[in-house]
């Protein structure tokens, strides 16, 4: 069955395949030539947020918080940008970054390539911001961190990222001021989850020990794929610690270690784990009483502090089941102070702005940028008391209601 | 480090690598009797180990009721699985079968996980019973009760399998077509059938090392393909075609993984891989292969 | 007959060379999505070599993937220029592939594609645990520059260099060797093949492109990470894009993997959910429709016929 199709000379062929592909090019050019626009009809933000993987269960609600505040915000109209003269509406574009670094990359890549964003907030975590902002890099566009205060963020130069929390270093500080004046104590114990912000935050816990004169027993990191910890547990047990302190952002990771700390009988005089969001608490049950974690923020009752009980309202959530909520509320504030002071959103100009923001939350808590890209935003040091996080901050009430764990599970 | 220490160490493995060797002696089955790579096979334990989940959280039945209502359900899935997407590929040439094979489950492996992941969203994303019954002690080695219960359970199911492969005449079949298929279908067995089999029980034992699983650790829709993957290096470790090569091969792997995972944690998840390697290039048919 | 060959391919270039000179607005966009089939194809097709070719269901291959990246990654940050960089990355790529194919090539089958797969999470966890050399986990970074336009034509012209060896070694005397080892390995020995030094060469050869595709890589997006360039993703998606296309022909991997991604991209951009599932859902099918894979689906076979590009079928 010989079909035998029409025989062009090659050279015609080949003259013809050219002028198709002219054509197609002439048509592709004019249907997408870029059509400038004089006024922006309104403010596209560009972020990702954990909804898959192992940070679903510590920034999960987040997407929701962030449509409240945008919500919120429209509600007033928008924001006042003082060179159209025009007051827009934001207008979110989130996706899911499955909680993986690269993953998170090439969502940044396509909201500055294909959405076209005005500014980005990144995702959640050192880690994935230290992949994502090469995209605010590469592109040219502001981007603000939530949650992402690792030196190596910030050692390399890249003017178009800035964070509102002071240094990982520093994030143990408070808690740290606490445990110098506690007494009852002798030796740590530090497990960091190996992951870039884990190992600096950890280190950070333990300097400051050292320096208030304490003894780190034991310090390791252990792999992120890590499901059974006996033989790490085991080594603990040996180094006969006070204070076991656990450091690390995956709920599924600390759940695992301390379900099985208890299981194999680590019974210390104090546990500290670093993030105790409400699933953590939750998987622990009564076993969670007493054991220390630290908050974004802390109970009050400004009117910043009843916008953030608000805001988290409106997702679903309490402020303390979710400790990076005080600092997406934070980074929402930042962004629209950024804005204003802008009045445009022109890169340059925004970028501008938002490190030289400079505004005060809560009644007295004040937010800077410094040159380097760090806020100055800290942690607090809190307890779990009957599934709740309740504050230990100022540092005398802190002392004054601490209670240790004494190995009750 | 003391004899106690060591003690515990050589337990903690031990129970550890139990799950493993259940999971995978049912990979071992499924590849043995009909040379298919089932890279879904971690699916399936992860598919069980979401469903026991679902049924203590959600229906609040007791999860060790679970462990022997649903994993035989899941023999079904497995009967049907291989009907329905491996015995179509039956006549095809060795070398296109094991490609297409591989297709075939590595494409079902991609649907479960993210039909899972999609499900999972807005809800917990690591599913984890983890039951607190205390502990047993002996001088200063503690024994997790749950542990042990789970770990007497995979003994019961691997001494049921052996069973079923001495003493049935299905068993017998199933040993005989790993041995030599052409052999077993010139005596009579029903090869297509036997492959249907194979599949079915070894898609059993994994959901039932998912149930397992979930009850004393975790299991995430993610868990799938990196288990599959792990199972796999234990059984070409152990020795294709040799059950108790498997039931060797897990056993070292987990007691590697306590050791190794005790001097240094950032080695102990890999050492599996290590000592695939390792194996293999001293002895190239695996441990106990053929 | 033989110039007509050169039509389609002829137009394709054209097209791709073309692309970055004409403004509108998705360009960036599209160069990127290109850059990444690009480097995806280039992945499949060297892996076609072994895994094709020779016979030998290489899971490793991604490994030359991940040492090309960080090599460049590492000596980028030292100061040296690409272009030494990825001659270093070749070097590194070939020397690991000859170091490996003595042992591992005494295994066989299933045997030999697990071994390979356990020596990518071994590399996996070595990346890990080098901290001071690679970052550990944290990834490793480069000073990050918009390199769209230059990355998409070198991972274009690394594509079309895999293809003209692919099929170079067909015509050879090397790729007679391969297909012999291929189709009965005991018999091509007893027959004098030196088949460890095929093999090797294969191996050695096949190498390479990983390589200098990674070391594109890591350049291009900036960052990379042990867990994306020794990833189960990475790992696994040449090998299927090169089957699903037609393993051993040396357009079945251009086929699969152009297949594959655009799939994927039409399913990303067209559903909100559920993308991996409806995409098992196709590798599932052609697994039961198409064995030998797309390309050797009896109109997809006529359509290269009439194209000039049908090529022998061993």
């Amino acid at each position: 069955m010989n079909r035998s199709p029409r025989r062009t000379p090659p050279v015609a062929a080949l003259r013809r395949a050219l002028a198709t592909w002219l054509a197609a090019f002439a048509l592709v050019a004019g249907a997408g030539a870029v059509r400038a626009q004089d006024t922006p009809s309104e403010i596209r933000i560009g972020a990702t947020v954990s909804l898959s993987g192992p940070y679903q269960g510590i920034v999960g609600p987040f997407g929701k918080l962030a449509s409240a505040w945008a919500e919120r915000v429209n509600a007033k109209g928008g924001i006042f940008l003082k060179q159209y003269n025009k007051t827009l509406p934001v207008k979110l574009v989130m996706y899911d970054d499955k909680s993986e670094p690269t993953t998170a990359l090439s969502f940044y890549e396509r909201l500055a390539t294909v959405d076209k964003v005005d500014l980005f907030i990144g995702p959640f975590s050192s880690g994935m911001n230290n992949a994502a902002m090469q995209a605010a890099l590469t592109h040219q566009i502001p981007y603000f961190i939530p949650e992402g205060n690792d030196a190596v963020l910030f050692d390399t130069p890249n003017p178009w990222r800035a964070t509102a929390t002071a240094q990982a270093d520093a994030e143990y500080q408070r808690l740290s001021e606490l445990y110098a004046r506690l007494k009852g104590v002798k030796t740590f114990a530090i497990l960091a989850r190996d992951n870039l912000h884990e190992i600096a935050a950890a280190q950070g816990f333990a300097n400051r020990l050292k320096q208030s004169g304490y003894q780190i027993v034991y310090q390791d990191v252990a792999p992120k794929e890590t499901k059974d910890f006996a033989s790490i547990i085991l080594k603990i047990k040996q180094a006969n610690p006070d204070v076991v302190s656990v450091e690390g952002l995956a709920p599924p990771w600390t759940i695992q270690f301390l379900k099985q700390a208890r299981e194999l009988g680590l019974a210390p005089k104090d546990v500290v784990v670093s993030h105790m969001p409400v699933p953590v608490i939750r998987a622990l049950g009564d076993a969670s009483e007493n054991v220390i974690a630290m908050l974004w923020s802390y109970e009050g009752d400004t009117p910043d502090h009843r916008e953030l009980d608000e805001l988290c309202k409106a997702a679903g959530i309490e402020r303390w089941q979710y400790s990076e909520a005080g600092v997406r509320f934070v980074t929402y504030r930042w962004i629209e102070e950024a804005l204003k002071r802008a009045g445009t959103l022109e890169h340059e100009a925004v970028r501008k702005a938002m490190f030289e923001a400079d505004f005060t939350l809560y009644g007295g808590d004040r937010v800077r940028i410094n040159e380097k890209g760090y806020g100055s935003l800290m942690t607090y040091p809190m307890q779990v008391r009957q599934g709740r996080l309740v504050s230990l901050w100022p540092l005398e009430h802190g002392l004054a209601a601490h209670a240790f764990k004494d190995g009750r599970w | 480090m003391d004899i106690q220490s060591v003690l515990q160490l050589v337990i903690n493995g031990i129970l550890g690598g139990g799950v493993y060797a259940l999971a995978a002696l049912g990979l071992a089955l499924i590849f043995g009797v009909s040379g298919v790579l089932n890279l879904a096979h971690g699916e399936f334990l992860m598919l069980c180990g979401f469903v026991t989940f679902l049924g203590y959280d959600r229906l609040g039945i007791n999860p060790f009721l679970l462990v022997f209502l649903i994993p035989p359900v899941f023999f079904a899935l497995g009967y049907g699985f291989e009907r329905i997407l491996i015995r179509p590929l039956a006549l095809r040439k060795e070398h296109v079968r094991l490609a297409s094979a591989t297709l075939v489950t590595l494409g079902a492996a991609l649907i479960f996980e993210d039909v899972a992941s999609f499900a999972s969203a807005g809800t917990e994303f690591d599913k984890s019973i983890g039951y607190f019954i205390g502990s047993l002690t002996v001088g200063s080695v503690v024994l997790p009760s749950l542990k042990l219960i789970i770990f007497g359970l995979v003994l019961l199911l691997m001494a049921q399998l052996a069973w079923f492969l001495k003493y049935t005449y299905v068993g017998l079949a199933v040993q005989a077509v790993t041995q030599n298929a052409r052999g077993a279908q010139l005596s009579g067995v029903n090869t297509a059938t036997i492959n249907g089999v194979a599949f079915g029980l070894g898609t059993f034992l994994a959901a039932a090392a998912g149930a397992l699983e979930v009850i004393h650790s975790s299991v995430s829709p993610l868990v799938g393909l990196p288990l599959t993957l792990k199972y796999l290096c234990i059984i070409v470790m152990g020795g294709l075609g040799s059950f108790a090569g498997v039931a060797l091969g897990g056993l070292i792997i987990g007691l590697s993984e306590s050791i190794v995972g005790y001097f240094t944690p950032a080695w102990g998840q890999t050492v599996a891989y290590l000592l695939l390697v390792g194996v293999l290039l001293v002895r190239p048919k695996g441990l106990l292969g053929r | 007959m033989r110039l007509r060959a050169f039509l389609l391919p002829g137009a394709v270039l054209l097209f791709v060379l073309g692309l970055p000179l004409v403004p509108f607005d998705a360009r960036v966009y599209v160069m990127q999505e290109l850059t990444l089939l690009f480097l995806y194809a280039g992945l499949a097709q060297s892996y076609d070599l072994v895994g094709g070719t020779l016979g030998y269901i290489n899971l490793g291959h991604i490994v030359f993937f991940g040492l090309g990246a960080y090599t460049v990654g590492i000596l980028f940050n030292v100061g040296v220029p690409l272009a030494a960089g990825l001659l270093a990355a070749i070097a590194v790529a070939a020397a690991f592939a000859a170091v490996v194919s003595i042992p591992f090539f005494r295994l066989r089958g299933a045997y030999f594609s697990l071994a390979t797969f356990a020596l990518v999470k071994l590399m996996e966890q070595i990346a890990n645990n080098l901290r001071g050399l690679t970052g550990g986990s944290s990834g490793l970074k480069i000073l990050a520059e918009n390199r769209v336009v230059p990355t998409y034509y070198a991972m274009f012209g690394l594509l079309i260099v895999a293809v003209v060896t692919t099929l170079a070694i067909n015509r050879s005397r090397l790729g007679l060797g391969m297909k012999s080892i291929r189709e009965d390995e005991a018999v091509a020995r007893d027959f004098g093949v030196p088949t460890m030094r095929i093999k090797a060469q294969a191996l050695m050869i096949s190498s390479a492109f990983p390589a200098v595709l990674g070391g594109l890589f890591v350049w291009y997006i900036n960052f990379i990470n042990p867990a994306e360039v020794f990833g189960l993703k990475m790992a696994l998606q040449p090998v299927a894009m090169a089957m699903l296309g037609g393993s051993g022909l040396a357009i079945g991997p251009l086929l699969g993997s152009t297949f594959l991604y655009g799939l994927e991209e039409f399913i990303w951009t067209r559903f909100e959910h559920l993308h991996g599932a409806m995409l098992g859902l196709i590798v599932v099918l052609v697994g039961l429709f198409m064995p030998g894979g797309l390309a050797r689906l009896r109109p997809v076979e006529r359509l290269l016929e009439r194209l000039g590009l049908k090529e022998d079928d061993q």
